[in-house]
């Protein structure tokens, strides 16, 4: 690991912290939101005969979940990789 | 052969493989108990979460609540696989990164105190019950169902075979 001065630390902590608020945000939103609190409100939309909150609670949020964690980790490999923390390929 | 004596065949023969890997495959290290020592690929990794995603638990339990429920027992699923998405966004990384594999072991050595450890396994233990609860219900309806024990007995059972679990990592 290379030394790093104290201000990139910070830089590489608030950026940290920014990716995980946004996705959490989207997080909330999928979760809590469509699939519990808007549920009623998006089961009057219906695609192909399915509720769209029903919908979402059943699956549309699993997708959402799944494609967060990639997400994450591509982002966070890329700062890890900018800030020259990412973990080296050992063979 | 009737079908009461095949199920008993099958369940005899995925028991005695399970305890046979759990005494055959004792791990040495903790590293080597939940990682296997870091042999495993990442993509076999992932399929050996899924799979412990798919257990009595999620296929018994949750269908169960569900089916009882109805739609609004459908928000255990946001829990359920929500939770996963906060698992790799908030902890794993940070134990990956401190190279502990447990809360427990990242929170003893983080506040370099014992009993912040105890608290912390505690928690786990709590946390982690229900979903274990789940899996021994689930056993439970399963062994009544097709292997007609007692319930207490099914019950039992599931114990003896989480017992193992604790054996092979020992």
């Amino acid at each position: 690991m290379v030394k790093n001065d104290n201000g990139r630390r910070k830089e590489y902590w608030r950026k940290n912290l920014q990716y995980l608020g946004l996705l959490l945000v989207v997080w909330f939103i999928a979760s809590y939101g469509c699939a519990i609190l808007f549920v009623d409100y998006l089961d009057k939309i219906k695609i192909r005969g399915f509720r769209l909150g029903f919908w979402f609670t059943q699956q549309g949020s699993m997708y959402v979940f799944v494609m967060l964690i990639f997400i994450y980790v591509k982002l966070m490999n890329l700062l890890d990789k900018k800030h020259d923390v990412d973990e080296k390929e050992s063979s | 052969m009737t079908v009461q004596g095949w199920t008993f065949l099958m369940v005899g023969c995925s028991f005695a493989l399970y305890i046979g890997v759990a005494i055959w495959s004792r791990a040495s290290s903790s590293g080597e108990f939940y990682v296997a020592g870091g042999n495993v690929p990442p993509l076999v990794n992932g399929m050996a979460t899924a799979a412990d995603w798919m257990s009595a638990a999620s296929f018994i339990s949750m269908a169960g609540l569900i089916s009882f429920m109805g739609r609004d027992g459908s928000v255990y699923l946001m829990g359920w696989t929500g939770g996963y998405v906060l698992l790799a966004l908030l902890l794993a990384p940070y134990l990956r990164k401190f190279g502990k594999y447990t809360v427990p072991d990242f929170v003893g050595d983080r506040y370099y105190s014992r009993v912040a450890r105890v608290v912390a396994v505690v928690c786990a233990i709590f946390s982690g019950s229900p979903t274990l609860l789940g899996r021994c219900a689930g056993w439970e309806s399963y062994s009544h169902g097709f292997l007609t024990l007692k319930s207490l007995r099914g019950y039992l059972s599931a114990w003896v075979l989480c017992s193992f679990t604790w054996y092979s990592a020992e």
